[in-house]
Protein backbone atom coordinates (compact mmCIF):
# COMPACT_ATOMS: atom_id res chain seq x y z
CA UNK A 1 0.00 0.00 0.00
CA UNK A 2 2.67 2.46 0.81
CA UNK A 3 3.92 2.25 -2.83
CA UNK A 4 1.27 4.27 -3.94
CA UNK A 5 2.80 7.32 -2.11
CA UNK A 6 6.16 6.94 -3.60
CA UNK A 7 7.36 8.93 -6.74
CA UNK A 8 6.95 6.70 -9.25
CA UNK A 9 3.09 5.79 -8.35
CA UNK A 10 2.98 9.23 -8.54
CA UNK A 11 4.30 9.09 -12.36
CA UNK A 12 1.44 6.40 -12.83
CA UNK A 13 -0.73 8.67 -11.81
CA UNK A 14 -0.20 11.53 -13.78
CA UNK A 15 0.13 8.31 -16.74
CA UNK A 16 -3.90 7.65 -15.80
CA UNK A 17 -4.82 11.16 -16.19
CA UNK A 18 -3.48 11.68 -19.33
CA UNK A 19 -5.35 9.15 -20.82
CA UNK A 20 -8.04 9.70 -18.71
CA UNK A 21 -8.73 13.01 -20.92
CA UNK A 22 -10.14 11.02 -23.46
CA UNK A 23 -12.55 9.11 -21.59
CA UNK A 24 -16.17 9.72 -22.02
CA UNK A 25 -17.73 12.09 -19.63
CA UNK A 26 -20.13 10.52 -17.16
CA UNK A 27 -21.79 12.96 -14.70
CA UNK A 28 -21.74 16.64 -15.20
CA UNK A 29 -22.97 19.24 -13.41
CA UNK A 30 -23.14 22.43 -15.09
CA UNK A 31 -24.11 26.06 -12.96
CA UNK A 32 -25.79 23.78 -10.16
CA UNK A 33 -27.62 25.39 -7.31
CA UNK A 34 -29.43 24.11 -4.07
CA UNK A 35 -31.45 25.31 -1.72
CA UNK A 36 -32.56 24.05 1.20
CA UNK A 37 -35.67 25.67 2.12
CA UNK A 38 -34.33 29.62 2.32
CA UNK A 39 -30.43 28.08 2.99
CA UNK A 40 -27.94 28.45 0.11
CA UNK A 41 -26.14 24.63 0.46
CA UNK A 42 -24.67 24.90 -3.07
CA UNK A 43 -23.99 27.88 -5.43
CA UNK A 44 -22.71 27.49 -9.32
CA UNK A 45 -21.32 24.32 -9.11
CA UNK A 46 -19.93 22.83 -12.53
CA UNK A 47 -17.60 19.84 -13.40
CA UNK A 48 -17.57 16.56 -14.76
CA UNK A 49 -16.85 13.30 -13.92
CA UNK A 50 -15.09 11.31 -16.69
CA UNK A 51 -15.01 7.55 -16.88
CA UNK A 52 -12.85 5.53 -14.99
CA UNK A 53 -12.05 8.67 -12.87
CA UNK A 54 -11.01 8.16 -8.88
CA UNK A 55 -12.82 11.52 -7.96
CA UNK A 56 -12.96 13.17 -4.01
CA UNK A 57 -15.51 15.12 -2.90
CA UNK A 58 -13.52 17.73 0.01
CA UNK A 59 -15.34 19.86 2.36
CA UNK A 60 -16.14 20.71 5.54
CA UNK A 61 -19.54 19.46 7.47
CA UNK A 62 -22.06 21.34 6.35
CA UNK A 63 -20.63 22.16 3.27
CA UNK A 64 -22.57 20.54 0.89
CA UNK A 65 -20.26 17.19 -0.19
CA UNK A 66 -23.33 14.87 0.90
CA UNK A 67 -25.93 17.02 -1.09
CA UNK A 68 -23.65 16.43 -4.31
CA UNK A 69 -23.88 12.80 -3.96
CA UNK A 70 -27.83 12.93 -3.49
CA UNK A 71 -28.00 15.35 -6.28
CA UNK A 72 -26.03 13.09 -8.47
CA UNK A 73 -28.32 9.80 -7.34
CA UNK A 74 -31.79 12.33 -8.04
CA UNK A 75 -32.88 11.96 -4.45
CA UNK A 76 -33.32 15.74 -4.96
CA UNK A 77 -33.14 18.19 -7.82
CA UNK A 78 -31.28 21.09 -8.12
CA UNK A 79 -33.11 24.48 -7.68
CA UNK A 80 -31.02 25.68 -10.70
CA UNK A 81 -28.55 24.23 -13.16
CA UNK A 82 -28.70 21.03 -14.94
CA UNK A 83 -27.45 17.30 -13.72
CA UNK A 84 -27.16 14.67 -16.25
CA UNK A 85 -25.47 10.88 -15.82
CA UNK A 86 -24.88 9.15 -18.94
CA UNK A 87 -26.89 12.36 -20.69
CA UNK A 88 -29.74 11.52 -18.64
CA UNK A 89 -31.65 13.28 -15.90
CA UNK A 90 -30.41 11.55 -11.82
CA UNK A 91 -32.28 9.01 -11.03
CA UNK A 92 -32.91 6.94 -13.89
CA UNK A 93 -29.96 4.70 -14.19
CA UNK A 94 -31.05 2.26 -11.79
CA UNK A 95 -28.08 -0.47 -13.21
CA UNK A 96 -25.54 2.03 -14.29
CA UNK A 97 -25.04 3.89 -10.62
CA UNK A 98 -24.54 2.19 -6.86
CA UNK A 99 -24.13 3.99 -3.84
CA UNK A 100 -22.50 3.31 -0.07
CA UNK A 101 -24.19 5.39 2.12
CA UNK A 102 -22.71 5.92 5.81
CA UNK A 103 -23.70 2.77 7.73
CA UNK A 104 -24.09 4.62 11.05
CA UNK A 105 -27.68 5.55 9.20
CA UNK A 106 -29.17 2.18 9.36
CA UNK A 107 -30.65 -0.04 12.21
CA UNK A 108 -28.16 -1.68 14.51
CA UNK A 109 -31.13 -3.89 15.86
CA UNK A 110 -32.63 -4.83 12.17
CA UNK A 111 -32.79 -8.38 11.83
CA UNK A 112 -31.01 -8.67 8.20
CA UNK A 113 -27.85 -10.92 7.61
CA UNK A 114 -24.86 -9.56 5.70
CA UNK A 115 -25.41 -12.10 2.61
CA UNK A 116 -29.13 -10.78 2.38
CA UNK A 117 -27.92 -6.83 2.74
CA UNK A 118 -25.83 -7.76 -0.20
CA UNK A 119 -28.69 -9.44 -1.99
CA UNK A 120 -30.49 -5.83 -1.57
CA UNK A 121 -28.24 -3.91 -4.24
CA UNK A 122 -30.03 -6.14 -6.75
CA UNK A 123 -33.73 -5.73 -6.16
CA UNK A 124 -35.85 -4.17 -9.04
CA UNK A 125 -39.05 -2.99 -9.03
CA UNK A 126 -40.24 -6.68 -10.50
CA UNK A 127 -38.46 -8.37 -7.56
CA UNK A 128 -41.20 -10.42 -6.46
CA UNK A 129 -41.94 -13.18 -3.75
CA UNK A 130 -39.51 -14.01 -1.48
CA UNK A 131 -37.10 -16.15 -3.47
CA UNK A 132 -33.64 -15.11 -5.23
CA UNK A 133 -32.81 -16.50 -8.58
CA UNK A 134 -29.76 -18.10 -8.75
CA UNK A 135 -27.87 -15.43 -10.89
CA UNK A 136 -28.59 -13.36 -8.06
CA UNK A 137 -27.42 -15.83 -5.45
CA UNK A 138 -23.92 -16.11 -7.46
CA UNK A 139 -23.78 -12.51 -8.10
CA UNK A 140 -23.81 -11.83 -4.36
CA UNK A 141 -21.40 -14.14 -3.66
CA UNK A 142 -19.46 -12.90 -6.10
CA UNK A 143 -19.46 -9.53 -4.52
CA UNK A 144 -18.98 -10.98 -0.92
CA UNK A 145 -15.76 -12.89 -2.20
CA UNK A 146 -14.35 -9.75 -3.71
CA UNK A 147 -14.39 -7.65 0.11
CA UNK A 148 -13.71 -10.29 1.81
CA UNK A 149 -16.34 -11.53 3.63
CA UNK A 150 -17.72 -14.39 2.30
CA UNK A 151 -17.27 -16.14 5.78
CA UNK A 152 -19.80 -13.50 7.36
CA UNK A 153 -22.62 -14.56 5.12
CA UNK A 154 -24.84 -15.39 7.63
CA UNK A 155 -24.11 -12.73 10.49
CA UNK A 156 -26.01 -10.22 11.58
CA UNK A 157 -25.25 -6.87 10.23
CA UNK A 158 -25.57 -5.00 13.05
CA UNK A 159 -23.62 -7.14 14.71
CA UNK A 160 -20.48 -6.77 12.77
CA UNK A 161 -17.64 -4.06 13.34
CA UNK A 162 -17.54 -0.71 11.39
CA UNK A 163 -14.87 -1.95 9.12
CA UNK A 164 -16.94 -5.10 8.06
CA UNK A 165 -20.32 -2.90 7.56
CA UNK A 166 -18.41 -0.75 5.30
CA UNK A 167 -17.11 -3.41 3.04
CA UNK A 168 -20.64 -5.17 3.36
CA UNK A 169 -22.44 -2.04 2.22
CA UNK A 170 -19.20 -1.84 -0.81
CA UNK A 171 -20.50 -5.32 -1.42
CA UNK A 172 -23.83 -4.50 -1.72
CA UNK A 173 -23.18 -1.81 -4.07
CA UNK A 174 -20.80 -3.55 -6.56
CA UNK A 175 -23.47 -6.86 -6.63
CA UNK A 176 -25.57 -5.37 -9.71
CA UNK A 177 -21.83 -4.54 -11.65
CA UNK A 178 -22.24 -0.80 -11.61
CA UNK A 179 -20.60 1.68 -13.85
CA UNK A 180 -20.39 4.37 -11.01
CA UNK A 181 -19.50 3.80 -7.32
CA UNK A 182 -20.52 6.37 -4.91
CA UNK A 183 -19.36 6.83 -1.08
CA UNK A 184 -20.47 9.18 1.39
CA UNK A 185 -17.14 8.83 3.84
CA UNK A 186 -16.73 5.86 3.49
CA UNK A 187 -13.50 5.45 5.79
CA UNK A 188 -15.71 7.80 8.59
CA UNK A 189 -15.70 5.61 11.65
CA UNK A 190 -12.74 2.63 10.83
CA UNK A 191 -9.58 2.74 12.04
CA UNK A 192 -6.38 3.70 9.88
CA UNK A 193 -5.31 -0.17 8.92
CA UNK A 194 -9.46 -0.76 7.45
CA UNK A 195 -9.02 2.50 5.85
CA UNK A 196 -5.80 1.85 4.01
CA UNK A 197 -7.31 -1.77 3.12
CA UNK A 198 -10.91 0.08 2.01
CA UNK A 199 -8.51 2.30 -0.34
CA UNK A 200 -6.73 0.05 -1.76
CA UNK A 201 -10.15 -2.30 -2.76
CA UNK A 202 -11.50 0.92 -4.59
CA UNK A 203 -8.64 1.78 -6.75
CA UNK A 204 -8.12 -2.32 -7.72
CA UNK A 205 -12.01 -1.78 -8.51
CA UNK A 206 -11.14 1.96 -9.96
CA UNK A 207 -9.70 0.14 -13.11
CA UNK A 208 -13.56 -0.34 -14.10
CA UNK A 209 -15.80 1.67 -12.24
CA UNK A 210 -15.58 5.28 -12.06
CA UNK A 211 -15.47 6.31 -8.15
CA UNK A 212 -16.61 9.63 -6.27
CA UNK A 213 -15.86 9.66 -3.10
CA UNK A 214 -17.23 12.47 -0.37
CA UNK A 215 -14.81 12.95 2.82
CA UNK A 216 -13.92 15.54 5.12
CA UNK A 217 -10.69 14.42 5.44
CA UNK A 218 -7.91 14.52 3.10
CA UNK A 219 -5.55 12.16 4.84
CA UNK A 220 -4.71 9.38 2.11
CA UNK A 221 -7.36 10.31 -0.70
CA UNK A 222 -4.78 12.96 -1.89
CA UNK A 223 -2.60 9.85 -2.89
CA UNK A 224 -5.36 7.63 -4.50
CA UNK A 225 -7.79 9.94 -6.07
CA UNK A 226 -6.89 11.65 -10.02
CA UNK A 227 -9.11 13.92 -9.27
CA UNK A 228 -9.86 16.65 -6.04
CA UNK A 229 -12.64 18.88 -5.58
CA UNK A 230 -12.93 21.00 -2.37
CA UNK A 231 -16.60 22.26 -1.94
CA UNK A 232 -18.04 24.74 0.52
CA UNK A 233 -21.09 25.95 -1.07
CA UNK A 234 -18.47 26.63 -3.97
CA UNK A 235 -16.81 24.04 -5.74
CA UNK A 236 -12.86 24.16 -6.64
CA UNK A 237 -11.98 21.73 -9.00
CA UNK A 238 -7.59 20.45 -8.56
CA UNK A 239 -5.66 17.98 -9.99
CA UNK A 240 -4.28 15.48 -7.12
CA UNK A 241 -0.91 16.82 -7.31
CA UNK A 242 -2.19 20.20 -6.07
CA UNK A 243 -3.15 18.56 -2.79
CA UNK A 244 -0.85 21.11 -1.03
CA UNK A 245 -3.03 23.63 -1.60
CA UNK A 246 -6.39 21.72 -1.45
CA UNK A 247 -4.83 21.41 2.08
CA UNK A 248 -4.34 25.14 3.08
CA UNK A 249 -7.89 25.71 1.59
CA UNK A 250 -8.91 22.93 4.22
CA UNK A 251 -7.60 24.91 7.17
CA UNK A 252 -9.14 27.93 5.67
CA UNK A 253 -12.98 26.40 6.25
CA UNK A 254 -11.69 26.23 10.03
CA UNK A 255 -12.60 30.07 9.70
CA UNK A 256 -16.12 30.99 9.97
CA UNK A 257 -15.53 32.17 6.08
CA UNK A 258 -18.12 31.08 3.61
CA UNK A 259 -15.61 32.17 0.41
CA UNK A 260 -12.45 29.91 -0.45
CA UNK A 261 -9.74 31.57 -0.33
CA UNK A 262 -8.20 29.97 -3.54
CA UNK A 263 -4.16 29.70 -3.36
CA UNK A 264 -3.29 27.24 -6.23
CA UNK A 265 -4.19 30.48 -9.84
CA UNK A 266 -5.52 27.42 -11.45
CA UNK B 1 -67.57 -28.82 30.44
CA UNK B 2 -64.17 -28.04 30.22
CA UNK B 3 -62.54 -25.64 27.11
CA UNK B 4 -61.55 -29.22 25.40
CA UNK B 5 -64.72 -31.00 24.98
CA UNK B 6 -66.50 -27.36 25.06
CA UNK B 7 -64.24 -26.74 21.65
CA UNK B 8 -65.93 -29.66 19.88
CA UNK B 9 -69.29 -29.05 20.76
CA UNK B 10 -69.63 -25.06 20.29
CA UNK B 11 -69.48 -23.90 17.13
CA UNK B 12 -69.04 -20.32 18.40
CA UNK B 13 -65.67 -21.56 19.87
CA UNK B 14 -64.88 -23.35 17.04
CA UNK B 15 -65.55 -19.36 14.80
CA UNK B 16 -63.18 -18.05 17.62
CA UNK B 17 -60.23 -20.57 17.00
CA UNK B 18 -60.91 -19.97 13.35
CA UNK B 19 -60.86 -16.34 14.11
CA UNK B 20 -57.54 -16.86 16.03
CA UNK B 21 -55.64 -18.39 13.33
CA UNK B 22 -56.51 -15.52 10.99
CA UNK B 23 -55.63 -13.29 13.65
CA UNK B 24 -52.30 -14.74 14.02
CA UNK B 25 -51.23 -15.50 10.53
CA UNK B 26 -52.64 -11.57 9.38
CA UNK B 27 -50.40 -10.25 13.01
CA UNK B 28 -47.73 -12.27 12.58
CA UNK B 29 -46.64 -10.51 9.34
CA UNK B 30 -47.75 -7.27 9.70
CA UNK B 31 -46.79 -7.19 13.47
CA UNK B 32 -43.14 -8.27 12.06
CA UNK B 33 -43.20 -5.10 9.62
CA UNK B 34 -44.45 -3.20 12.49
CA UNK B 35 -41.63 -4.14 14.49
CA UNK B 36 -38.85 -3.99 12.00
CA UNK B 37 -39.37 -0.32 11.18
CA UNK B 38 -40.38 1.05 14.53
CA UNK B 39 -44.21 2.36 14.04
CA UNK B 40 -45.70 1.33 16.63
CA UNK B 41 -46.94 4.15 16.99
CA UNK B 42 -48.44 4.96 13.08
CA UNK B 43 -50.08 1.51 13.71
CA UNK B 44 -51.63 2.29 17.16
CA UNK B 45 -53.09 5.47 15.02
CA UNK B 46 -54.60 3.60 12.35
CA UNK B 47 -56.23 1.30 15.02
CA UNK B 48 -57.43 4.04 17.20
CA UNK B 49 -58.77 5.82 13.72
CA UNK B 50 -60.59 3.23 12.75
CA UNK B 51 -63.16 3.55 15.41
CA UNK B 52 -64.57 6.80 13.86
CA UNK B 53 -65.03 4.56 10.48
CA UNK B 54 -66.82 2.04 12.85
CA UNK B 55 -68.76 5.03 14.57
CA UNK B 56 -69.46 6.35 11.37
CA UNK B 57 -70.79 3.14 9.90
CA UNK B 58 -73.09 2.18 12.97
CA UNK B 59 -74.73 5.41 12.91
CA UNK B 60 -75.52 5.32 9.39
CA UNK B 61 -76.62 1.49 9.19
CA UNK B 62 -74.05 -0.11 7.04
CA UNK B 63 -72.02 -2.67 7.81
CA UNK B 64 -69.13 -1.94 10.88
CA UNK B 65 -66.87 -4.08 9.27
CA UNK B 66 -67.15 -2.49 5.80
CA UNK B 67 -66.40 1.16 7.69
CA UNK B 68 -63.55 -0.35 9.53
CA UNK B 69 -61.94 -1.66 6.54
CA UNK B 70 -62.39 1.54 4.48
CA UNK B 71 -60.94 3.94 7.16
CA UNK B 72 -58.10 1.68 8.30
CA UNK B 73 -56.79 1.81 4.51
CA UNK B 74 -57.85 4.79 4.33
CA UNK B 75 -55.79 6.14 7.29
CA UNK B 76 -52.62 4.07 6.14
CA UNK B 77 -52.91 5.63 2.93
CA UNK B 78 -52.93 9.43 4.85
CA UNK B 79 -50.33 8.31 7.55
CA UNK B 80 -47.95 6.87 4.82
CA UNK B 81 -48.31 10.38 2.96
CA UNK B 82 -47.25 12.32 5.68
CA UNK B 83 -44.27 10.06 6.66
CA UNK B 84 -42.66 10.58 3.34
CA UNK B 85 -43.19 14.36 3.52
CA UNK B 86 -41.91 14.03 7.24
CA UNK B 87 -41.70 16.89 9.01
CA UNK B 88 -41.33 17.79 12.55
CA UNK B 89 -44.73 17.60 13.18
CA UNK B 90 -45.13 14.34 12.07
CA UNK B 91 -46.04 13.32 15.56
CA UNK B 92 -48.29 15.52 16.60
CA UNK B 93 -49.82 14.62 13.02
CA UNK B 94 -50.11 11.06 14.08
CA UNK B 95 -51.53 11.81 17.43
CA UNK B 96 -54.26 14.10 16.24
CA UNK B 97 -55.32 11.79 13.70
CA UNK B 98 -55.32 9.03 16.72
CA UNK B 99 -57.34 11.01 19.21
CA UNK B 100 -59.84 13.01 16.68
CA UNK B 101 -60.83 9.50 14.63
CA UNK B 102 -61.04 7.86 17.86
CA UNK B 103 -63.26 10.94 19.23
CA UNK B 104 -65.51 10.74 16.28
CA UNK B 105 -66.34 6.94 16.84
CA UNK B 106 -67.41 7.79 20.32
CA UNK B 107 -69.70 10.50 19.26
CA UNK B 108 -70.76 8.70 16.10
CA UNK B 109 -72.16 5.83 18.76
CA UNK B 110 -72.86 7.98 21.60
CA UNK B 111 -75.91 8.81 19.17
CA UNK B 112 -76.93 5.63 17.91
CA UNK B 113 -78.85 3.79 20.58
CA UNK B 114 -77.76 0.88 22.40
CA UNK B 115 -73.90 2.54 21.68
CA UNK B 116 -72.15 0.88 24.86
CA UNK B 117 -72.54 -2.35 24.00
CA UNK B 118 -70.79 -1.68 20.11
CA UNK B 119 -68.45 0.58 21.65
CA UNK B 120 -66.94 -2.02 24.28
CA UNK B 121 -66.85 -5.14 21.24
CA UNK B 122 -64.92 -2.61 19.25
CA UNK B 123 -62.51 -1.04 21.81
CA UNK B 124 -61.96 -4.66 23.97
CA UNK B 125 -62.80 -7.29 20.68
CA UNK B 126 -65.19 -10.05 21.61
CA UNK B 127 -63.53 -13.20 19.88
CA UNK B 128 -66.39 -15.58 21.26
CA UNK B 129 -69.01 -13.40 19.45
CA UNK B 130 -67.33 -13.93 16.09
CA UNK B 131 -69.98 -15.23 13.46
CA UNK B 132 -70.18 -17.48 10.60
CA UNK B 133 -70.21 -13.96 8.27
CA UNK B 134 -66.85 -12.32 9.96
CA UNK B 135 -65.20 -15.75 9.52
CA UNK B 136 -65.63 -15.70 5.83
CA UNK B 137 -64.49 -11.33 6.01
CA UNK B 138 -61.74 -12.45 8.30
CA UNK B 139 -60.38 -14.85 6.03
CA UNK B 140 -60.71 -12.92 2.97
CA UNK B 141 -58.47 -10.23 4.99
CA UNK B 142 -55.76 -12.82 6.00
CA UNK B 143 -55.65 -14.35 2.33
CA UNK B 144 -54.86 -10.68 1.54
CA UNK B 145 -52.06 -9.73 4.10
CA UNK B 146 -50.51 -13.15 2.62
CA UNK B 147 -50.79 -13.08 -0.86
CA UNK B 148 -49.66 -9.15 -0.78
CA UNK B 149 -46.55 -10.28 2.03
CA UNK B 150 -45.69 -12.73 -0.06
CA UNK B 151 -45.54 -10.67 -3.44
CA UNK B 152 -44.01 -8.00 -2.34
CA UNK B 153 -42.24 -9.61 0.53
CA UNK B 154 -37.97 -8.70 -0.92
CA UNK B 155 -39.53 -4.89 -1.57
CA UNK B 156 -41.04 -4.64 2.05
CA UNK B 157 -37.51 -5.34 3.74
CA UNK B 158 -35.96 -3.57 0.98
CA UNK B 159 -38.01 -0.42 2.32
CA UNK B 160 -37.48 -1.15 5.55
CA UNK B 161 -34.08 -1.85 5.78
CA UNK B 162 -32.85 0.92 3.27
CA UNK B 163 -35.71 3.28 1.67
CA UNK B 164 -32.80 5.38 -0.38
CA UNK B 165 -30.88 2.29 -2.04
CA UNK B 166 -34.35 0.58 -2.78
CA UNK B 167 -35.06 3.66 -4.53
CA UNK B 168 -31.55 3.64 -6.25
CA UNK B 169 -32.30 0.40 -7.84
CA UNK B 170 -35.53 1.45 -9.44
CA UNK B 171 -38.16 0.41 -6.20
CA UNK B 172 -41.29 2.40 -6.29
CA UNK B 173 -40.51 2.85 -2.49
CA UNK B 174 -43.35 5.30 -1.53
CA UNK B 175 -45.64 3.03 -2.84
CA UNK B 176 -44.06 0.15 -1.38
CA UNK B 177 -44.35 1.80 1.99
CA UNK B 178 -47.69 2.88 1.79
CA UNK B 179 -48.77 -0.43 0.51
CA UNK B 180 -47.05 -2.03 3.53
CA UNK B 181 -48.92 0.18 5.76
CA UNK B 182 -52.13 -0.65 3.97
CA UNK B 183 -51.23 -4.73 4.75
CA UNK B 184 -51.04 -3.59 8.42
CA UNK B 185 -54.25 -1.94 8.25
CA UNK B 186 -56.13 -4.81 7.05
CA UNK B 187 -54.17 -6.35 9.87
CA UNK B 188 -56.03 -3.85 12.51
CA UNK B 189 -59.19 -4.81 11.25
CA UNK B 190 -58.37 -8.41 11.59
CA UNK B 191 -57.75 -7.73 15.61
CA UNK B 192 -60.48 -5.39 15.94
CA UNK B 193 -62.46 -8.52 15.99
CA UNK B 194 -59.98 -10.64 18.53
CA UNK B 195 -58.57 -8.23 20.63
CA UNK B 196 -59.96 -5.00 20.15
CA UNK B 197 -58.58 -1.79 19.08
CA UNK B 198 -56.81 -0.38 22.15
CA UNK B 199 -55.39 -3.84 22.74
CA UNK B 200 -53.99 -3.76 18.63
CA UNK B 201 -51.08 -2.45 19.68
CA UNK B 202 -49.64 -4.45 22.37
CA UNK B 203 -50.79 -7.81 19.92
CA UNK B 204 -49.15 -6.65 16.83
CA UNK B 205 -46.00 -5.46 19.04
CA UNK B 206 -45.35 -8.42 21.47
CA UNK B 207 -45.32 -11.76 19.52
CA UNK B 208 -42.69 -9.89 16.76
CA UNK B 209 -40.69 -8.32 19.57
CA UNK B 210 -41.11 -11.61 21.14
CA UNK B 211 -39.52 -13.83 18.35
CA UNK B 212 -37.13 -11.22 17.26
CA UNK B 213 -35.52 -12.46 19.82
CA UNK B 214 -34.62 -16.25 18.65
CA UNK B 215 -34.51 -15.37 15.21
CA UNK B 216 -31.93 -13.13 12.86
CA UNK B 217 -33.98 -12.85 9.78
CA UNK B 218 -37.60 -10.88 8.82
CA UNK B 219 -38.78 -14.59 7.64
CA UNK B 220 -37.94 -16.29 10.82
CA UNK B 221 -39.35 -13.82 12.65
CA UNK B 222 -42.56 -13.88 10.81
CA UNK B 223 -42.88 -17.69 10.70
CA UNK B 224 -41.95 -17.44 14.96
CA UNK B 225 -44.31 -14.92 15.60
CA UNK B 226 -47.24 -16.38 13.98
CA UNK B 227 -46.66 -19.23 15.92
CA UNK B 228 -46.48 -17.16 19.14
CA UNK B 229 -49.48 -14.95 18.12
CA UNK B 230 -51.85 -18.57 17.62
CA UNK B 231 -50.10 -20.02 20.84
CA UNK B 232 -51.02 -16.60 22.87
CA UNK B 233 -54.43 -16.05 21.38
CA UNK B 234 -55.60 -19.81 22.19
CA UNK B 235 -53.85 -19.76 25.93
CA UNK B 236 -56.14 -16.58 26.14
CA UNK B 237 -59.02 -18.31 24.40
CA UNK B 238 -58.82 -20.61 27.12
CA UNK B 239 -58.46 -18.87 30.45
CA UNK B 240 -61.14 -16.60 29.22
CA UNK B 241 -63.38 -19.65 28.59
CA UNK B 242 -62.32 -20.96 31.18
CA UNK B 243 -62.37 -18.24 34.12
CA UNK B 244 -64.91 -16.11 32.23
CA UNK B 245 -62.16 -13.32 31.94
CA UNK B 246 -62.49 -10.55 29.07
CA UNK B 247 -60.32 -12.47 25.82
CA UNK B 248 -58.42 -9.18 24.75
CA UNK B 249 -57.20 -8.60 27.82
CA UNK B 250 -55.93 -12.35 29.17
CA UNK B 251 -54.42 -12.58 25.40
CA UNK B 252 -52.68 -9.42 25.89
CA UNK B 253 -51.35 -10.50 29.54
CA UNK B 254 -49.84 -13.94 28.43
CA UNK B 255 -47.81 -12.33 25.74
CA UNK B 256 -46.69 -9.21 27.93
CA UNK B 257 -45.70 -12.15 29.92
CA UNK B 258 -44.04 -14.53 27.69
CA UNK B 259 -42.02 -11.32 26.18
CA UNK B 260 -40.71 -10.58 29.50
CA UNK B 261 -39.76 -13.81 30.36
CA UNK B 262 -38.20 -14.05 26.63
CA UNK B 263 -36.17 -10.78 27.28
CA UNK B 264 -34.66 -12.44 30.77
CA UNK B 265 -34.13 -15.50 29.52
CA UNK B 266 -32.02 -13.29 27.01
CA UNK B 267 -30.19 -11.51 28.74
CA UNK B 268 -29.03 -13.88 31.42
CA UNK B 269 -28.38 -15.97 28.50
CA UNK B 270 -25.41 -13.16 27.27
Amino acid sequence: MGRRIDNNDKNDNNDKRGKILDKPEVINFDKVSFFYGKNEILRDVTFSVKKEDFFAIIGPNGGGKTTILRLMLGFIKPTSGKITVFGEEPGRNFTKIASVPQFSSHDRLFPITVEEVVLQGLIKSTSFLPIYTKSEKEKAADAMKKLGISDRAGARFGDLSGGLKQRTLIARAIASDPEILLLDEPVASVDSSVEKDIYEMLLDMNKKITIVMVSHDIGFVSSFVNKIGCVNKIFVEHNSKDEMCCLEEHHAYSGKTTMIHHKCGI
Amino acid sequence: MDFFSALSTYSFLQNAVLAAIFAAVSCGISGTFVYVNRITFIAGGIAHAVLGGVGAAVYFGISPFAGAVFTALLFAVLLGIIRLRASQHEDTVIGAMWACGMSAGIIFMYLTPGYAVNLNNYLFGNILLVSKGDITALSVLAALVIVITALFFRQFKAVSFDEENATLHGVKSSLVYILMLSVIALTVVVLMKVVGLILVIAFMSLPAATAAIFQRKVGGIIVLSVILSFIFSMSGLFVSYTWNLPTGAVITLVSGAVYAVALIFSKLKN
